[in-house]
């Protein structure tokens, strides 16, 4: 019986997840256009590192190829990411959150859901094309095998999950500020840079390494990719141990800012 | 047996931001921002029987979304209590929210993308309602609520009618014991509405679901409820059945009748003259002035009555009445202010 529960109130979830999939696959056009700017930014990227590589075939180690894969990994996992700022800041400004509240779900479990559903159906279907067209630019990179791309998969799991954390405790400030976009320019630009979208942190100089690495932000798809495009045993279970640790912090204090925000909340419209 | 919902001296008061017109209104407000307490529910106290189907009405602003927030737990009181089914709303929504349910006319619940058909379906996982027991439930409210049509259709295709059908039914799946409406039937088409009364108060009769409404449109109130609470500025003030509300506030009756022949109309303090067609007549009586027995037997001394009928108004014009005797108006801000509104603690 009590088993049977357990299954019940899991099985919301996924089903939840599973709708967030249907809803997010019911706009192919969406997912096309970003197909087409992901290959608009490969192509120049492609371009660059041509340039800048010439005779000497590699960056801080990282040649052509891995670091078009790299970059395919990380734009991929950015473009699937949902807004959840949107979500939560749309809830709150047109009341929807009545309707969340009032579900016998946990308001944070249901962003979670969704977010987890929404990022796996963009990821299918963003990085599909993108393979193939990194392939066509750079052919396939060294060390990219599926022993190597399994843990690396893993590890953009777990990302994802510090991706949530982070953007679920931003997103959660729209209970006393309704629109925290503002916020969210400013953790998008630090992301870029701090979280390695372009390159591996590894390869940034002195100050800006260190403090890439103290923060959270290279666990999301910087190190994920990294792993995948160059892999290191030590690398990976050092990723996962930070990743499941920054993980659990930021979910707890995104559960945190929930409970003080929904006591704070205020449902707009009558 | 206790009372479905119980509120004791509810209050709620919002702390509304002021800012001052122009620029510098706009720079003052980001370095000294003023606020200005809003009490939008004050001391409300009430108790609604189960199974009984309950309208709280007043102006626009008056408190009567608030108030459903509270006892649906979304919203935390200033002060008082309220117990809905035995529990604390805001103190128990994880219980609560599995036994009660909540229609906002002017929010959706269905996912916007997706058929109905697949927000029923999360619907049933999220209540955690077993497989057969779902698909049986489902199959009645499709039948009855009439969906089979729209069924598969992307909710963002269907028509406002269309939509609300599926929320109602949607609010329905559970079995919750509580309903809370909150102008289920606004925007919406005369077929449409009637549908809706009429599926509620199906449901109201076989399921012994308790309805507590609110609504601007006085049939919903004359089709549906037998008791009335009338809130303004946040304070009840009236809370009558609707028998008693149109006996307590109606001082005019309306008097049809059909003569052998036209005549002319009695001229009698209290009585005023309608509509008047060949040999029909429609007198507006007020009561206090003249007997209804006084103006028939007036009317009879000029000719033989072929018919005749006695009605009270609309319900919307004794809902007028009352808010005129109790001096109301729009209140400020009492439905959950459209400002950035933050609670008062």
């Amino acid at each position: 019986m009590g088993r049977m529960m357990m299954w019940r109130k899991i099985g919301k979830y996924v089903a939840m997840a599973r709708q967030a999939v249907r809803n997010r696959l019911a706009y192919p056009r969406e997912i096309l256009g970003r197909v087409m700017f992901l290959a608009l930014i490969l192509f120049v990227y492609d371009r660059l590192w041509t340039k800048v590589l010439g005779e000497r075939g590699d960056f801080a180690g990282f040649g052509h190829a891995q670091l078009i894969w790299y970059l395919l990994i990380t734009e991929a996992a950015t473009f699937s990411f949902p807004r959840l700022q949107d979500r939560v800041s749309t809830d709150v400004k047109t009341g929807d959150i009545a309707y969340r509240l009032n579900r016998p779900a946990s308001y944070l479990g249901q962003l979670l859901a969704e977010y987890l559903g929404e990022t796996l159906a963009g990821a299918a279907a963003i990085s599909v094309p993108g393979a193939g067209l990194a392939f066509l630019l750079a052919g396939r990179p060294p060390d990219l095998s599926l022993v190597h791309l399994a843990p690396a998969l893993a590890a953009l799991g777990l990302g994802t999950l510090v991706s949530f954390g982070l953007t679920a405790s931003l997103a959660l400030t729209a209970f006393w500020v309704e629109d925290n976009a503002p916020f969210f320019w400013i953790y998008s630009k630090i992301n870029f840079v701090l979280g390695g979208l372009f390159l591996p942190v590894e390869v940034y100089p002195g100050f800006l390494r260190t403090l890439a690495e103290i923060l959270p932000f290279r666990l999301i798809f910087s190190a994920p990719a990294r792993l995948a495009v160059r892999f290191d045993p030590v690398l990976l279970i050092r990723t996962l141990i930070a990743q499941a640790v920054w993980a659990a912090y930021l979910l707890a204090l995104a559960w945190l800012i929930y409970g003080k925000g929904v006591r704070k909340l205020n449902v707009n419209g009558g | 047996m206790a009372p479905a919902i119980t509120a004791v001296g509810l209050c709620k008061t919002f702390q509304v931001p002021v800012k001052e017109p122009g620029l510098h209104g706009s720079i003052k407000a980001v370095f000294r921002p003023s606020r200005r307490a809003v009490d939008a529910v004050r001391d409300l106290s009430f108790t609604v029987a189960r199974g009984e189907i309950v309208a709280c009405i007043g102006p626009n602003g008056a408190g009567k979304s608030t108030t459903i927030k509270m006892l649906t737990g979304i919203l935390f009181p200033t002060a008082g209590e309220a117990v809905v089914l035995g529990l604390v709303p805001w103190r128990d929504r994880a219980r609560l929210n599995r036994r009660i349910a909540t229609v906002f006319g002017q929010r959706s619940q269905l996912w916007y993308h997706l058929p109905p058909a697949d927000t029923f379906e999360l619907l049933g996982r999220i209540y955690e309602i077993p497989g057969p027991e779902c698909r049986a439930r489902v199959r009645l409210l499709v039948e009855e609520f009439g969906l089979g049509e729209v069924w598969r259709t992307p909710v963002r295709k269907l028509s406002l009618g269309q939509r609300m059908r599926c929320e109602v039914a949607a609010a329905f799946l559970h079995r919750p014991e509580v309903v809370f409406l909150d102008e289920p039937t606004i925007g919406l088409d005369v077929v449409a509405k009637a549908a809706i009364r009429e599926m509620i108060r199906r449901l109201n009769r076989e399921e012994g679901v308790t309805v507590f409404l609110t609504s601007h449109d006085p049939t919903d109130i004359e089709e549906l409820c037998r008791r009335v609470l009338v809130i303004n500025h946040g304070r009840l003030v009236l809370d009558d059945s609707v028998a008693g509300m149109r006996r307590d506030y109606l001082e005019t009756k309306i008097l049809r009748l059909l003569l052998d022949r036209p005549v002319d109309p009695p001229a009698m303090p209290g009585v005023t003259v309608l509509k008047r067609k060949g040999p029909g007549l429609k007198l507006a009586v007020d009561t206090t002035k003249a007997s209804i027995d006084g103006v028939l037997r007036a009317i009879l001394a000029m000719g033989s009555v072929v018919d005749v009928t006695v009605t009270d108004p609309p319900l919307e014009t004794i809902i007028a009445a009352i808010y005129q005797s109790k001096g109301l108006g729009a209140g400020e801000g009492g439905d959950g202010p459209d400002d950035d509104v933050e609670e008062d603690r």
